[in-house]
């Protein structure tokens, strides 16, 4: 076809549709409901597709005049149908749509109610009918609802936009971004997804293993991985969830793809505001945590959770400029309630026991102090979408997400989304920070198509920016001379009640006025004589048969007090661009080729420091303090340089490209092919290369068959590889590694006041070096022990850490997993699809650090391949077969259920290690060792072999304009595995599995109930007014969600059997098997008497109220 | 047309251009050593060259390396200099063993730190030199062999005067039995050709050099090959006294030297030594007690590599579980 011929029946439309604007859409759009603001954007990715046959001849019908028009869209969109009478429109913004054929000498056909949603490809078909067939009245076809099944992709996972938002209890307070309503929690819904520390993980991955992306930016943590931008739910118009299965436009993530779209204007004012309030006094009551008392406790409960917010969007030039604006602020506040309490000492000196079995207290009077965590969230977006032209699409849109926590007399949040400390075993000014986690991301988007919508070009630019830090809480900074900044932090280490075998035991009024009071009075008892000799008679004076010993019931262990201790400001940027390219082509079927580019540059700057450049440790006999922490190089033997603060800059550059072809081949079946490349290096400090991982070849291959040939149903199977994109942590430590240096201070002493006080004098000569006079050298005090004083270290008092860089096994590969997923939909009614898939993924190389000679040097490599080849290799083998039903918002209900049966099996967890919360990217403890690995494959700690998942709303029209809504959800899933755990020699605690991961069965299930109840009320043509209530776990159910696993806390060896065949609960009572290292066998008084009691328990009922008015 | 082919140029050139991106090998590692301040020496073989000099000959020691860096680094030039080549110090046991010897004598006037010496009346004197080998390493990585080398470290010297004698005083409570007479004494340490073996596998694990002894007139030359870390495989009792053989001297323990953990034998971790290096446990430490040393018998023709040495060793072979 010539371009000209295409140009006729542009204007051919155009002329059409005047003629023929008095026939109205066949369906309605529905009611704009209760709870959103209108929205819409001038292009989005949906792609809406179809054939046009003569309804006479049933023949394909060429150059019928395709026009679709939307609330959503600026303008309309038109194409005619090619030779074999298939059309296709592509960037549809989510939304409701009306299709309107014309061709001539046939009547126009017009139908309304189609829905298109994220990036799915709808396919309407339609017959026209000739002009010359006469109708009877009776005779007028009914055209049902458009179908709703996504023939073009394979992919799997879930859709969410505010018709579900607005109905389903979302973001339970307690969870991380509760009270700004982080979209990231949503992705709960989707079968496969599961809530871990860090956010949402999929299908068996970790959380940091996502990508994010708000407006084709993508909003990772360049450092970690995380979620960076937790922009409210509020502002987002479609959160697309994908799973998997899905084609080479998206790659560097192992988990998930979060694809974000904000709200736009349009061509009419619309907007809300709202109010949210979480009052913590309605919380239902907390099944208590038994442990072993200590004389200081913590307990932490939700104050209160509130945000309140307004967004507005409208035109500037109607169907042409179009702007968007949001603000909201949320604020957070955890109530922190420590208590201090007394030992009631027995005879012996020792605490005595209650009838739970823990150490009997007292309170020790004037103790409880409520101590605030509070959090401020702001949010702001704005956007503008310009129209070109039909064929030309521009948008320009602006986050921010600035976060603090912490500092005028409260305590901070950390990234996992929780008060920073609530053990709260030392004083304010040494344990509480203000922290700073800010976001805020530019995108440019343009989208245009070229030849009828033959072609399509699309380019984005963005900017993501990141401001992280760890203040002190009084506001001073790195480097200040004055405030806690400036102060070291003093950390006491000791503690039992016998004051007597060592008066450097500490006890409550070392450091608190509290410690005063009578409860804490000293005890002095009469205990045997260790020294008496039976063989004499006993002497008062010479051979007692007891002496007096001195016990304190109130021992303070892990006391930290003075400054702030560790500090940090970093800045990450990443500097992002895409360019794709779509042509389509007619050659045996329909093609849809797709090519692009894209590049992410980031950089990580970080700046570390401790307050006043140290952080004193006291040893465990009280005989003096180690230098802790203390960035500092040496110079030569001896010459240390301290350092006020140390900054590493790590960079990354990422370059990919893609090619893809959609094949519908002979319109039957649809074949996806396509290949992916990667190329990822990282820079470390010292600008040199740290980390080359090139060649990333990721193939998809997906073939899709509708049985109906209607767009309501489809089989379809996927093979994908995934690479990982390494976030900049591993190379913010490891290249070079930060360097530090520390010494020993003998502790003062009422004898030796010259000693180090750290606390009271940390400058002093005794907690510092003496330099000599004349030389300026430092001196060694004769007769002080020199900390590594062996006779053939060059460094008589200092000693160095760090510093080094981590080598990097030249023959190192990127870290990638493999999935498979077969699956099929069927639409059974209107709206409502009905689904079964299965997903297989399995890991083909891990990088991670590792050490073949017991921790003494460490690479970087793959577990099982290249120097690390006599290490297990890295595996995570995950399966999950899934059914679900799903019903879209319409005649007022919805319904969301999924059932979900998996196994998570391997030894290796992903991005951080869920059995300690430690967040160190491809550099976690979990293959350091080869000592570390005997019976760590296994369930691991994600694996849950059940999920069911129940979302339902329903909304009750009350004549009047007014609305009332409900909506619940119900999940219920299988407890995590547990394990049998003991000490290792050098990684210490909880590192050892006695017997094989999961050998300790399961936690209980756990259960969510949860409800929401809205009501609204027309106030005006365009405004309604709602309160809604959300009640998260309305019954109260306090299921055990975590036990104590720790078998023993001293050093045992993994039983293992010489056969292969794999230890059990039985070998425990082996003395020949379960024994220390050594081979001695673990005593009874060795084993831990709170092994498998719970540890933490369900958040409770908790109640959020809210307020809001759309217009 | 012109956007389809701008299109296909688009997609084109991306996988293009991206190949030639590749072949970016991985970084090096850079030149280090073992460090003495882990808590861990070097354990060195001595190989006599020339003539052996008779009284001052040893069959090797602990030798403490540690490697320094220059400031200069990071946008405000304080923080370590990476860019140039690390300094290295090398510090024989034996040289230190004779320092705090000397220092505990009663009319001593030694400070071990050797660049500063507090006498016993607090008055200070400077020492003439330090009691370590100190050089730059000649290159910032190691060179294609894998080898880091430093070529004429300044040499450890330590200069202990003569002490006169102390006459016994048997009027004083207790007796004084006095200190005899102690003749001056120069101990030096000449080294060259360093040679410290460092790759992403092997981190600084492995030195080579020669080195020239001399104690006053005695003088003695070895070629040194050395193993990081030095791991004591001398049977000890309780006490970590050594258990003495039926000829009364210390006993060796080979088991201590295999690289795997053997849970059921009492191994309660592998020796700590990279696993492909050959070790066997020899005699090496000055006080006849032995150590991990690396069983080769030229110490010039580092590095010393047989991965799985351990499974044709007697000694390594893993305990079969009870039954």
């Amino acid at each position: 076809m010539n371009l000209l011929a295409k140009k006729r029946g542009f204007w051919a439309a155009v002329m059409l549709r005047c003629r023929a604007a008095h026939l109205l859409p066949a369906g309605s759009i529905a009611l704009v409901t209760l709870l959103t603001a209108g929205s819409a954007s001038a292009q989005g990715t949906a792609v809406l597709t179809g054939t046009i046959v003569d309804a006479a001849t049933k023949k394909p019908l060429a150059d019928v005049v395709v026009t679709v028009t939307s609330p959503a869209l600026q303008g309309e969109q038109t194409v005619v149908t090619d030779g074999s009478g298939s059309y296709r429109v592509p960037n549809l913004p989510q939304g409701d749509y009306t299709l309107r054929l014309d061709k001539d000498s046939f009547r126009p056909y017009a139908r309304g109610g189609i829905t298109m949603r994220g990036n799915s490809t709808i396919r309407v078909n339609a017959e026209l009918l000739p002009e010359s067939v006469q109708l009877k009245a009776e005779e007028v076809v009914v055209v049902g609802k458009a179908p709703t099944v996504d023939v073009g992709s394979s992919s799997t996972g879930v859709t969410l936009n505010s018709d579900f938002t607005s109905r389903i209890s979302l973001n339970a307070p307690g969870g991380k971004g509760a009270a700004s309503h982080s979209f990231e929690s949503l992705a709960a819904v989707a079968p496969g997804a599961a809530a871990d520390t860090y956010g949402v993980g999929i299908n068996g991955t970790t959380s940091p293993e996502n990508a994010f992306q708000i407006d084709g930016v993508g909003v990772n943590d360049g450092a970690y991985g995380i979620l960076a931008t937790p922009l409210s739910t509020e502002f987002i118009k479609e959160l697309n969830v994908v799973s998997g299965g899905y084609m080479p436009e998206y790659g560097r993530s192992m988990g998930g793809i979060f694809d974000v779209t904000t709200n736009t204007g349009s061509n009419e004012f619309h907007g809300s505001v709202w109010f949210n309030i979480s009052p913590g006094s309605l919380e239902g009551p907390r099944t208590p945590v038994k442990s072993d008392a200590s004389v200081i406790t913590a307990n932490s409960r939700i104050a209160n959770l509130r945000d309140y917010g307004l967004q507005v969007g409208g035109p500037i030039i109607k169907d042409r400029l179009w702007f968007y604006g949001g603000l909201q602020a949320a604020f957070t506040r955890e109530a922190l309630d420590r208590s201090l309490n007394a030992f009631i000492l027995g005879a012996d000196g020792k605490p005595t026991v209650d009838a739970n079995g823990g150490n009997a207290t007292v309170p020790v009077p004037g103790g409880t102090h409520t101590y605030y965590a509070d959090e401020q969230a702001i949010q702001y977006i704005g956007k503008l979408t310009y129209l070109l032209n039909q064929d030309h699409h521009l948008t320009l849109s602006v986050i921010g997400t600035p976060t603090t926590s912490g500092g005028n007399g409260t305590f901070g949040y950390d990234n996992r989304g929780i008060p920073e400390d609530d053990v709260l075993h030392g004083t304010y000014s040494a344990l509480a920070h203000k922290y700073v986690a800010s976001a805020s991301d530019i995108s440019l988007k343009y989208q245009g198509s070229f030849n009828n919508k033959k072609q399509l070009l699309d380019i984005t630019f963005g900017w993501h920016h990141q401001r992280t830090a760890t203040l002190a809480s009084d506001g001073s900074s790195i480097g200040d001379k004055t405030g806690l900044a400036s102060v070291p932090e003093v950390i006491y280490r000791k503690a039992n009640t016998d004051i007597t075998s060592n008066p450097k035991n500490h006890e409550l009024s070392d450091f608190e006025a509290a410690g005063h009071a009578k409860v804490c009075d000293r005890v002095t008892t009469m205990v045997p004589n260790p020294d008496f000799d039976p063989t004499q008679p006993p002497d008062a004076a010479k051979n007692p048969k007891t002496i007096p010993n001195v016990f304190t019931p109130c021992p303070v262990a892990n006391y930290a007090r003075g400054g702030s201790g560790y500090l940090d400001d970093a800045s990450i940027n990443s500097y992002q661009g895409k360019a794709v390219f779509t042509n389509l082509l007619q050659a045996a079927g329909h093609h849809v080729i797709k090519a692009g580019v894209d590049f992410n540059l980031g950089s990580y700057q970080h700046q570390k420091a401790y307050s006043g450049t140290n952080v004193f440790r006291e040893n465990g006999s009280g005989s003096n303090y180690n230098d802790f922490r203390q960035y500092g190089f040496l110079q030569g033997p001896d010459d240390p340089a301290v350092l006020t603060s140390y900054t590493a800059k790590s960079t990354s550059t990422t370059i990919g490209g893609f090619i893809q072809d959609s094949w519908s081949i002979m319109d039957k079946v649809t074949l996806n092919v396509g290949v992916r490349y990667d190329t990822q290096l990282i820079y470390g400090s010292d600008g040199a290369l740290g980390l080359s991982l090139p060649n990333q070849w990721s193939p998809r291959v997906g073939i899709i068959y509708d049985f109906t040939q209607q767009g309501r149903s489809k089989i379809f199977a996927n093979y994908a590889r995934y690479f990982e994109g390494v976030p900049l942590d591993i190379a913010d430590r490891g290249f070079p590694g930060e360097p530090e240096i520390n010494s020993r201070h003998r502790a003062y002493s009422d004898a030796h006041p010259e000693r180090c006080d750290p606390f009271a004098n940390p400058t002093s000569a005794g907690c510092t070096l003496d330099k000599d006079p004349v030389t300026g050298n430092p001196l060694r005090y004769s007769g002080n022990p020199a900390f590594f004083n062996t006779t053939n270290n060059p460094n008589q008092i200092w000693n160095r850490t760090g510093g080094d860089k981590v080598p990097i096994d030249p023959d190192v590969s990127p870290q990638s997993s493999d999935e498979f997923v077969l699956g099929g939909e069927y639409e059974i009614f209107s709206d409502a699809r009905l689904g079964l898939t299965y997903t297989h993924r399995y890991l083909n190389h891990a990088i991670e650090d590792m050490s073949r000679d017991e921790a003494n040097t460490y690479f970087i490599g793959n577990p099982g391949y290249g120097i690390a080849a006599d290490f297990p290799k890295a595996v995570r083998d995950y399966d999950a077969v899934t059914a679900f039903f799903q019903k879209n918002f319409s005649n007022n209900w919805l319904a969301n259920v999924s059932y979900t049966a998996s196994s998570l099996r391997g030894n290796y967890a992903g991005l951080f290690r869920p059995e300690t919360g430690q967040l160190d990217p491809n550099a976690n403890s979990d293959f350091d060792l080869k000592s570390l690995l005997p019976n760590r494959t296994g369930p691991l700690p994600s694996d849950r072999t059940h999920s069911i998942k129940v979302y339902a709303a329903k909304d009750f029209i009350i004549p009047g304009g007014m609305d009332l809504l409900i909506g619940g959800s119900f999940r219920t899933r299988s407890g995590s595995p547990l394990n049998f755990l003991a000490s290792h020699p050098i990684y210490g605690a909880d590192e050892i599995f006695l017997l094989p991961r999961g050998s300790g069965g399961r936690n209980d299930w756990i259960h969510n109930v949860d409800l929401r109840v809205g009501y609204s009320i027309r106030l005006s043509k365009e405004s309604t007014a709602s309160i809604s209530v959300d009640i998260f776990n309305i019954f109260n159910f306090q299921g055990v969600t975590s036990r104590d696993q720790t078998f023993t806390t001293v050093d045992a060896a993994p039983i293992v059997n010489k056969d292969g065949t794999p230890a059990t609960v039985n070998d425990l009572n082996n003395p020949k098997k379960f024994t220390a290292p050594d081979g001695t066998p673990i005593k009874a008084s060795e084993r831990n008497p709170n092994f498998g009691n719970p540890t933490s328990f369900q958040d409770p009922r908790q109640f959020r109220f809210g307020a809001k008015v759309s217009f | 047309m012109k956007i389809q082919t701008l299109g296909w140029l688009i997609g084109f050139t991306a996988l293009v251009s991206s190949t030639s991106i590749l072949a970016c090998s991985q970084a090096v590692v850079a030149c280090q050593a073992g460090h003495a301040g882990s808590g861990f020496a070097f354990a060195a073989k001595y190989f006599p060259v020339g003539a052996p000099g008779a009284a001052c000959t040893a069959s090797g020691d602990e030798i403490g390396l540690e490697t320094y860096h220059p400031p200069g680094g990071g946008d405000d030039g304080k923080q370590p200099d990476f860019s140039v080549p690390a300094i290295l110090a090398i510090q024989t046991d034996a040289m230190g063993v004779l320092i705090a010897n000397k220092a505990s004598l009663p009319n001593a006037s030694i400070d071990p730190d050797g660049t500063n010496v507090e006498n016993k009346d607090g008055t200070h004197t400077l020492a003439k030199h330090p009691p370590y080998a100190l050089g730059p390493f000649t290159a910032v990585e190691p060179d294609a062999d894998g080898f880091c080398i430093v070529t004429a470290p300044a040499p450890a010297v330590q200069d202990f005067p003569a002490e006169a004698a102390i006459a016994p005083d048997p009027t004083a409570m207790p007796p004084d039995p006095g200190a005899p007479a102690v003749e001056a004494e120069t101990v030096k340490y000449e080294w060259s050709n360093v040679k410290v073996y460092a790759t992403a596998a092997a981190q600084g694990t492995q030195f080579s050099g020669h080195v020239k002894f001399t104690d006053n007139a005695c003088t003695a030359e070895y070629n040194v090959a050395a193993v990081w870390p030095s791991v004591d495989c001398t049977a000890r009792d309780a006490n970590g006294s050594p258990v003495l053989g039926t000829d009364m001297k210390a006993q060796p323990v080979q088991a201590a030297c295999c690289p795997t953990a053997d849970p059921l034998g009492g191994r309660v971790t592998g020796s700590g030594i990279n696993p492909d290096f050959p070790v066997s446990c020899q005699q090496i430490a000055q006080d006849g007690t032995y150590r991990c040393a690396l069983n080769i018998s030229d110490p010039t023709k580092l590095p010393a590599l047989d991965p799985g040495w351990d499974a044709k060793v007697d000694a390594c072979k893993l305990t079969a579980a009870a039954p």
